[in-house]
């Protein structure tokens, strides 16, 4: 249980802050374990954060487990679900928008900067990068009410910073967003698959969410299909991956024995993506002698990439499903907005 | 002391009977048995193994089966010359034993390898050899009593029979090979039967697979009696079958053989079948699992598909290379192949003395072999290539003697043939046309009509581009230049009868889930492999076209051929007749139009008023695919490929840029002139159309009426000089669709309240996804909800609702639902939603998706929580359809091979009148601001409670289009409304009922 989907953490200066993720999930968050990186980098935010007697603790053990403070949660919360939040339709579990995750995340940062100044020095974003990230493209009218109170009180934090032009920028948004209609399915009928002809091997498989980008596939099982059919001259290899959520490059790799001999390039198009490559002659015998010591994957097929389990994903598709109980306080603002628009 | 075997139960002083007369052998009648019993030694004879001690006599025995084990690999690797030497070495140990068993068992094996090898003459020399020795060797062994020999000896008998099956088989005696199947699975039930250790394990068969060895055998027998189709279905049972064998260490060997043989023989079904990728692939598996000899047979067969994928030389150098292999180890009938499969390629490129020097060689081996299938295939390479050279006596000679051969052989498939080929050279040579058409009309209605006993779509399809459809194409273009309208217009129409219905309707939807899903073999099995065969086991049945009546005052002309091709190749004709035509409204005139597929595209029309006047139509397949690709530009459903919202917005552009083109290409390609000045001549035409699956996305009413034709090819822009007007077909005609003649209609059910299947929730699928909402956000003042209220205030409607908006985005709307809203009287049912397809030859696993949940029973694989609800389902279900039904998403069942998805699943349970559209539907997520949608859907629904949803419903799109031509705009295009058409079942097929 040491993948990184199953530890939500929040990279701070000098130190690692760390969440259980079923407390995180769940929304009951009672402690967190600080561990040391870089205690001189660390100390000037970490008394203040825990107080004398935990901070020596820490320098001593070189971590200390504290009461969790809910800014830090919130924005564990946040980055985790931008890296690995299992967006499916096929079993229910809403996209979230990116933008408002990362306009949340603006303000999750700016809170943090409050309860402790410096502890995010050297962070991966600062809250006017997410703010910018997230301004272009915060879709018409998604929790609009919710939009226009937290940029105003974003312009404000800005301008305590001095920073007048994301001030100006954040009260711009607070004027300009509208309740709107999302856009739904566009047509009433829907795409082909492929005929199952000259098949010499085939099979199916899952993504795993650690070798693809977050938010473009369907975190379900099983959603991946591949073959290996006979042509005139060789044979080609088929891969169709359903449940697209968004454009990505990705590839694919056939493998033997785990070893991959074969890549395609898949492109999105109208049933998710797919993608053929031509077989050569070595690649045709594998998939004619031994059909059942194949396999396919999805993504970075590096074998340095820390892959997740079945179970790993079980787990996680389990706690985020528990999400749906919890008070809307306690989700996050790109959920509820999801919540709110389904019809 | 007796070397070797034990000593016999009886003395050898007893007289013999007549066979065993003057006969010696060791351990039998010997002087070692004489002494052994007290006897007299000086009045017997001492064999060269009575000299032997019993060490001698084991290290020899031992080194025969060490040699026999040898060669049985050397067989294996298919190194027949090898092989040979080893069981020649093999029979001098056993004389020098002189040990009858151990030299049976050699010479059978021969047997098995000169089959193998194609050399029928000295297989079966071997193989008789060995049962008459059989006879008197097992005579000697119960006279004598020396029991010891007796399991090697039955053993080997088997093997013997066994080669002479197949040998029966090539040369056509059919029932001799049934025979000798029957009592080898006899005597094996007897080997069973018998007491434990009666029989040595190995003959017991513990495993079956000596059994799955028979019915590979049985398969040959049933391809040489003309049935591929049977021969298809079990050939692919076999294969299954051994594959749960292969990983038992005590059959493994023998199951790889059997493999091997199998896969063999499937890809020569496969191949025969028109499947030329599954063929592949199983010559793939093939090539790659053995090497030398054994890889080169395949890789024969393998170049031969490059050759077509483009690559002449590397087939014509892979051949060669083969072949040397091939003759180096004496596999002859293989060399033979080589020959013939290199005469076939250098024939195709035009290199004919070359090809017949191939052709003869081949010849040469077979008629050394005594290969008799052989001489007909020599026969037809030689018509082809004299016929090649336009060497018209020679050609017409060899096919001759074909013909005689095939008739001999008694077989109707190498009968039609023969004919086939007749009928080609014939037409080549520019022979007197009837002559052709005597031999090919009832050649092309055998060949249509078998592609229904296949049981797999796949294989049906295969069969029907590869095996019918050429001869069909032909026959078409004959009937066109000998001017036979009628009959070409009959075979149209025939065609057109094709349809799929349900033999039973077994699947209860409030049940448990079905035990027709065929439980995948292992992990690695496919849900979609799983779903193909699914299909092809469900109880829905692609019915060959019934017999037909033409008119009231005619039957069909194609009934005496029918006859004729009955006689001639055994084939049954439809045993009911169904009327061709439609009824139609007093004082209205009716156009049916009926299209069909063969090369080119062939159109038959007539009108009601004049039944017996019809006229047929070629239309260049070059013309048809200019419309389709014009057509493919314009339709938003997306390609392969495509995501939805660049098809849309595509279609909107090719709308908005070339809607006029699109209906004028469209109208000067498929309308011919004649048809178009009689529609201008009628009053209030209704246009009643089944198109065939080329066509079967065109928006009909859509189509402009040309007032001139051009006298060359048109270029695009040339387009417009042949028009004078904007006149649409819907601005004169009003258009509906016909369903098969073969999908028998049922009576009406009575009315009741309408049903509404209105954007259901699909479980887990968001609203803004794939699966997500197809109508939007609804509110009270939306219109669509305005018009449900509206129907709400005059009368009940179900699912029982108090306000329009409880009629939308519903969660109970699945087929339990479904079933019970349709088990009462209902007048309509109106679906909007979504509705997918599995790109498959057949379309019963075309889908609505309702709100089904993934533990309701289906044929469908599940998409996480939802199942969807398949054409299939519906078929099979006890769901009775009203009379009227629209499904709207629905794309037309008419593109596939084989006519069959949700429209004429409702219309085979009952549905009188299907509204639906030809391409996938827009939603008004691509125009905000406007609700085409829900403006089609209020249209539809409004004309299908009216007296005449036909006529509403064109009068609708009239109006739709005068908006269009009023102001372009995409929330006005066609895109959205110009795919809407009725599937009128109504007034037809009514003598054709369940």
């Amino acid at each position: 249980m040491t993948h990184p989907v199953h530890t939500p953490v929040i990279a701070a200066d000098g130190a690692l802050i760390r969440f259980a993720l079923p407390d995180l999930l769940g929304g009951q968050v009672a402690s967190m374990r600080i561990e040391l990186t870089d205690a001189s980098a660390a100390e000037p935010w970490l008394t203040r954060l825990v107080g004398a007697e935990a901070s020596l603790t820490a320098l001593r053990d070189g971590h200390v487990d504290v009461p969790a403070r809910p800014e830090l949660a919130r924005l564990a919360l946040l980055l985790w679900a931008r890296r690995w939040w299992p967006a499916s339709p096929i079993l229910g579990i809403p996209s979230l928008d990116p933008a408002l995750l990362d306009f949340e995340a603006a303000v999750a940062t700016t809170a943090v900067e409050d309860l402790a100044e410096g502890l995010l020095d050297g962070f991966e974003a600062n809250p006017g990068e997410l703010f910018d990230a997230a301004n272009g493209s915060l879709a018409a009218g998604l929790a609009a009410e919710e939009v226009r109170r937290l940029s105003t009180q974003l312009s404000s934090w800005f301008d305590r910073q001095d920073d007048l032009e994301r001030a100006e920028a954040a009260a711009e948004l607070a004027a300009r967003v509208t309740p709107g209609q999302r856009a739904y399915a566009l047509a009433a009928g829907s795409g082909p698959a492929t005929s199952g002809e000259g098949v010499l091997a085939e099979g199916r498989v899952s993504v795993d969410w650690a070798r693809v980008p977050p938010g473009v596939l369907d975190a379900a099982e099983d959603t991946v299909t591949w073959r290996i059919v006979a042509t005139r001259t060789a044979a080609r290899l088929e891969v169709e991956v359903a449940g697209a959520l968004d454009d990505a490059s990705l590839t694919a790799a056939a493998t033997h024995d785990g070893e991959p001999f074969a890549e395609v390039a898949l492109h999105l198009g109208g049933g998710g993506f797919a993608g053929t490559a031509d077989l050569d002659e070595a690649g045709t015998r594998l998939a004619a002698t031994s059909p059942a010591r194949l396999g396919l994957i999805v993504g970075a097929a590096d074998p340095d990439v820390h892959g997740t389990t079945p179970e790993d994903r079980a787990e996680v598709i389990s706690l985020v499903r528990s999400r749906e109980a919890l008070p809307p306080a306690a989700r996050t603002l790109a959920e509820r907005a999801v919540a709110d628009e389904e019809f | 002391m007796l070397a070797g075997l034990p000593p016999p139960l009886e003395p050898p002083d007893r007289p013999v009977p007549p066979e065993l007369a003057d006969a010696v052998s060791h351990g039998y009648n010997c002087r070692c048995v004489a002494r052994h019993f007290g006897l007299d030694p000086a009045a017997y004879r001492e064999l060269p193994a009575c000299a032997l001690t019993e060490a001698e006599y084991d290290a020899l025995l031992a080194e025969a089966f060490a040699v026999q084990a040898e060669a049985k690999r050397l067989a294996v690797a298919r190194d027949v010359a090898g092989a040979q030497r080893a069981y020649t070495r093999m029979r001098q140990l056993a004389q020098q034993l002189d040990r009858v068993s151990l030299e049976v068992a050699a010479v059978s094996d021969l047997a098995t390898v000169c089959y193998s090898a194609g050399d029928l003459r000295n297989a079966r020399q071997c193989a008789e050899a060995v049962l008459s020795v059989f006879a008197v060797s097992t005579a000697a062994i119960v006279h004598f009593g020396q029991y010891a020999e007796l399991r090697m000896i039955e053993g080997s008998r088997e093997v013997a029979e066994r080669v002479l099956i197949s040998l029966s088989t090539e040369e056509g005696d059919l029932d001799k090979a049934r025979e000798l199947l029957a009592d080898q699975r006899r005597r094996a039930a007897f080997r069973k039967a018998a007491e434990p250790g009666q029989f040595p394990r190995e003959q017991l068969d513990p495993h079956g697979a000596d059994e799955l060895e028979l019915r590979i055998l049985e398969v040959r027998v049933q391809v040489a009696a003309g049935d591929p189709a049977g021969a298809h279905d079990a050939i692919d049972q076999i294969l299954t079958e051994l594959d749960s064998l292969a990983d038992l260490d005590e059959v493994r060997v023998q199951v790889a053989a059997l493999q091997a043989m199998a896969r063999a023989e499937r890809a020569r079904i496969r191949q025969a079948g028109g499947e030329e990728a599954d063929a592949t692939a199983d010559l793939l598996r093939l090539t790659t699992r053995h090497e030398g000899p054994a890889a080169a047979k395949f890789a024969i067969g393998l170049a031969e598909t490059r050759a077509l994928g483009g690559d002449f030389p590397g087939a014509i150098a892979a051949i060669v290379k083969a072949r040397d292999e091939l003759a180096a180890a004496g596999v002859t009938g293989d060399v033979a192949e080589a020959s013939y499969a290199l005469g076939t390629l250098l024939l195709l490129a035009g290199e004919v003395a070359q090809a017949r020097d191939q052709f003869e060689h081949a010849g040469k081996v077979w008629a050394a072999n005594g290969d008799t299938p052989g001489a007909r295939r020599l026969a037809s390479a030689l018509a082809r290539c004299a016929a090649a050279e336009s060497d018209w006596p020679s050609a017409e000679q060899q096919v001759a003697e074909l013909q005689a051969a095939a008739r001999e052989s008694g077989e109707w498939l190498e009968c039609l043939r023969a004919d086939y080929l007749s009928a080609t050279i014939g037409y080549a040579r520019g022979e007197d046309p009837r002559a052709v058409l005597d031999l090919l009309l009832p050649v092309a209605l055998a060949a249509q009509e078998y592609r229904f006993a296949f049981a797999s779509a796949q294989a049906r399809t295969a069969w029907s581009n590869s095996v019918a459809g050429p001869a069909t194409e032909l026959l078409m273009v004959l009937l066109t230049q000998l001017g036979e309208t009628r009959l070409a217009a009959e075979l149209i129409e025939r065609a057109c009868a094709v349809g799929a219905y349900p033999e039973d309707r077994s699947l209860d939807l409030t049940g448990e889930l079905p035990t027709l899903t065929a439980a995948p073999a292992d992990s690695d099995q496919l849900p979609l492999a799983a779903l193909g065969s699914v299909t092809s086991s469900l109880p829905l049945r692609l019915a060959p076209p019934p017999g037909l009546r033409w008119s009231p005052s005619s039957p069909m002309e194609l009934d005496a051929w029918s006859r004729l091709a009955a006689a001639r190749y055994g084939c049954v004709p439809a045993p009911r007749t169904v009327e061709s035509w439609p009824a139609a409204d007093p004082g209205r005139e009716t156009f049916i139009l009926r299209y069909a597929d063969a090369g080119h595209t062939y159109l038959s029309w007539r009108t009601t008023s004049d039944l017996d006047t019809v006229h047929t139509h070629p239309i260049d397949a070059d013309l048809v695919d200019t419309a389709r690709g014009f057509l493919a530009e314009a339709s938003p459903t997306p390609r392969e490929g495509e995501r939805v919202a660049d098809a849309v917005r595509r279609s909107l552009d090719a709308f908005s840029a070339g809607e006029q083109r699109l209906a004028r290409v469209l109208a000067l390609n498929l309308l011919p002139a004649d048809l178009v000045a009689q529609l201008r001549r009628a009053t209030r035409p209704l246009l009643r159309i089944q198109p065939s699956p080329a066509l079967a996305a065109v928006p009909w009413g859509l189509l402009a009426l040309p007032d001139r034709r051009p006298d060359h090819v048109l270029e695009a822009d040339e387009v417009d000089t042949c028009f004078d007007s904007d006149v649409r077909i819907l601005d004169l005609a009003d258009v509906s669709l016909l369903a098969p003649a073969g999908i028998p209609r049922r009576e009406p059910a009575p009315g009741g309240p309408p049903v509404y299947l209105l954007d259901p929730r699909i479980p887990g699928q968001s609203a803004f996804g794939e699966l997500g909402s197809v109508l939007g956000k609804q509110d009270a003042a939306s219109p669509l909800i305005r018009h449900l209220d509206a129907q709400l205030a005059t009368g009940p409607v179900r699912p029982a609702a108090v306000r329009g908006l409880d009629l939308v985005r519903r969660t109970d709307t699945d087929r339990q639902l479904l079933a019970e809203l349709l088990a009462s009287a209902c007048s309509r049912l109106v679906f909007a939603g979504h509705v997918s397809r599995i790109q498959d030859v057949h379309g019963a696993q075309t889908a609505l998706h309702l709100s089904c949940s993934a533990d309701l029973p289906g044929t469908a694989a599940p998409i996480g929580a939802h199942r969807p609800f398949t054409a299939a389902d519906l078929a099979l279900s006890e769901v009775d359809m009203p009379a009227r039904v629209a499904l709207i998403g629905c794309a037309s069942d008419f593109g596939l091979p084989e006519p069959f998805g949700v429209l004429l699943a409702a219309v085979a349970a009952g549905a009188g009148l299907v509204a639906a559209t030809v391409w996938a539907l827009p939603t008004s997520a691509a125009v905000p601001g406007a609700d085409p949608m829900a403006e089609l859907i209020i249209a539809v629904d409004t004309a299908l409670a009216g007296p005449d949803p036909v006529a509403e419903l064109c009068a609708w799109q009239r109006e739709r289009l005068a908006r269009w031509r009023e102001r372009p705009e995409p929330a006005r295009s066609p895109a959205f409304w110009a795919a809407l058409t009725c599937l009128d079942a109504t007034d037809d097929g009514k003598s054709w009922t369940r």
